[in-house]
């Protein structure tokens, strides 16, 4: 459907991560997501780039949903590999979060 | 010249070895540190009194004048201790001079020693209050470059008659500029490498430190963990219904992973199995916590899914970090072989049907423990027949890596089982324990590792 963009909708904040999401990037990746969710009320976290995502990973997705919701704001994950998937599917995090397959379906 | 010029080289390195022994003292070297009491400015004092009586000594005449490096001593002195280590090492080298020199220029040379060891004191005073440290290689050339100079001027004001002066200076001024202020440079120099070595001492005893503390933390974590979960010696548990064994391998940084089994009040036994997020004394802590809940709140009759949302309930309240825990909790009857079972995002276990056949335990969904206060949970049955064994294992295991980046990963874990599916629960978790380890082969394990396998012998 083509058309202009709802004007009245709320930009999203989107964030990056790569690589592995495990204890040595997560304290960094926590700072940098709860900023984003202070400053901006729908904050998506683009995962297409993450081969790995530990407990710890997982922990921080769970910490910033957590902070938005506090806010009433969005947290939401784009993109999420294979193994990401199965992950966050074990987990019961796949029926917790909002997940988009590309940033283009952020409404 | 160029013989006066080596025979003031000569004395410069004896002078320059004897003070580079000194930087290599105990004593000498707290003081590097900035102050320098009352007692080391003494000792510096002498000390450099003495290398300059020695230069005194070693020097050449010239023209009947002593051309040598009397007053580097006390300069030296002067700028590495202070204004008393000048004082004392300019008079005492001052005196020497006065009583045993003969030549024309005495008096500006006893002059020179003194105000040489003072100026050196004041110049250190100054520095140390501008920038914290005395040991400054280009100030301290460029002030003895000022000191020489001034000695050279007193020789020109103060020899009679100013022709003598004049041919004296030009025959001992330019070696002695260079002999005396090279010689500061390069002893300065010592000095500043002294200091470096000094620093990084002091650096590197405080990471040591750092790292004690460090493992300190570890090994407590370590300790609350294996407190938490039940031995498996002296005896592995056995009943006449049915026997189990379990191992748990934790990792440098304990993963925070646990298992427990206990008869309930009805006698059923229950079977636990967990991974707390994070790692160290925090996952530890809320291991513990999760344990000590699992156990406390267990009831006859109650269903697994009904404890989960209890125990879940518990654990979120308060749970600031949001931290979370994954469980597999079963409760096997010993007279029908039932197995009602329970998941908070756990991982799926197996059964060994018969000692023969491997086949995967399909879970309910369910989230982590901690997570949300409103999770539910879902119970689930199977039965299992006489000779079945239930095979339950934390992510340690599935995501053991190797040296490759590789991961053991769950298609590894069912064919190794198929491969040893008739031995009892204890070769079944030392053999898959060890399947892990060599498939890790030496890669370090960032994950506990942890196996439970239950058989049931039926009754009768």
């Amino acid at each position: 459907m083509t058309g202009k963009a709802n004007p009245d909708a709320k930009p999203w904040k989107v964030m990056t991560a790569s690589g592995r999401m495990d204890a040595l990037a997560g304290a960094e990746l926590e700072k940098t997501c709860h900023e984003a969710i202070q400053a901006h009320p729908q904050v998506a976290l683009d995962l297409r780039t993450v081969v790995y995502m530990s407990s710890a990973g997982l922990r921080v997705l769970l910490s910033s949903l957590k902070l938005a919701s506090s806010r009433n704001g969005k947290f939401v994950l784009i993109g999420p590999q294979e193994l990401v998937r199965e992950t966050l599917e074990m987990s019961g995090f796949s029926r917790i979060f909002q997940i988009v397959d590309d940033p283009s379906l952020l409404a | 010249m160029t013989h006066l010029l080596f025979s003031l080289i000569n004395n410069m390195a004896v002078v320059l070895v004897v003070a580079y022994l000194v930087t290599r003292a105990t004593w000498f070297e707290k003081t590097l540190g900035g102050k320098v009491d009352a007692e080391a400015q003494v000792k510096i004092g002498l000390i450099f009194a003495l290398l300059g009586s020695y230069g005194t000594l070693s020097g050449t005449t010239v023209l009947n004048a002593a051309a040598n490096t009397r007053y580097i001593g006390p300069l030296i002195g002067g700028l590495l201790g202070g204004p008393l280590a000048g004082l004392t090492a300019g008079c005492l080298a001052a005196l020497h001079v006065r009583y045993f020199g003969n030549d024309i220029a005495m008096l500006p040379s006893v002059i020179s020693t003194i105000t040489a060891g003072l100026a050196g004191g004041i110049f250190h005073a100054c520095t140390t209050r501008r920038t914290g440290t005395h040991l400054e290689v280009t100030g301290a050339t460029l002030f003895a470059m000022v000191v020489q100079i001034f000695h050279q001027s007193l020789l020109l004001l103060l020899i009679r008659p100013f022709a003598t002066a004049w041919e004296l200076v030009n025959a001992i001024g330019i070696p002695m500029f260079l002999a005396n202020a090279i010689g500061t440079g390069i002893f300065f120099y010592f000095l500043s490498n002294t200091n470096q070595e000094r620093l990084t001492r002091q650096q590197r005893d405080h990471y040591l430190g750092q790292k004690q503390k460090i493992e300190g933390e570890l090994s407590v974590a370590k300790d609350i963990q294996m407190s938490m979960v039940p031995k498996m010696h002296p005896r592995a548990p056995e009943w006449p219904e049915g026997s189990l064994y379990a191992s748990l391998r934790s990792a440098r940084e304990v993963g925070g992973d646990f298992y427990d089994f206990y008869l309930d009040p009805e006698g059923k036994l229950i079977v636990t199995i967990g991974d707390v997020s994070d790692k160290g004394v925090p996952a530890a802590l809320f291991m513990a916590e999760t344990r000590t809940l699992l156990k406390g709140m267990c009831e006859p009759g109650q269903m697994p899914h009904e404890l989960l949302e209890r125990v879940n309930r518990e654990l979120e309240d308060g749970n600031a970090l949001s931290m979370f825990v994954t469980l597999f909790l079963a409760k096997l009857d010993f007279a029908t072989g039932e197995l009602w079972f329970s998941s908070a995002g756990h991982n799926p276990p197996l059964i060994v049907r018969q000692g023969r056949r491997v086949e995967w335990l399909k879970l309910p969904p369910g989230m982590v423990l901690g997570a949300f206060a409103t999770s539910t949970f879902t119970t689930e049955r199977i039965v299992l027949a006489p000779g079945d064994t239930l095979l339950a294992y934390t992510d340690g295991v599935t995501e053991a890596m190797n040296p490759e980046g590789r991961m053991y990963s769950e298609n590894r874990l069912e064919t190794t089982l198929q491969g040893m599916a008739g031995g009892t629960p204890q070769e079944l978790v030392e053999g898959l324990d060890a399947s892990v380890k060599a498939f890790a082969r030496g890669a370090v394990q960032s994950d506990d590792v942890t196996l439970i396998a239950v058989r049931y012998k039926g009754r009768g």
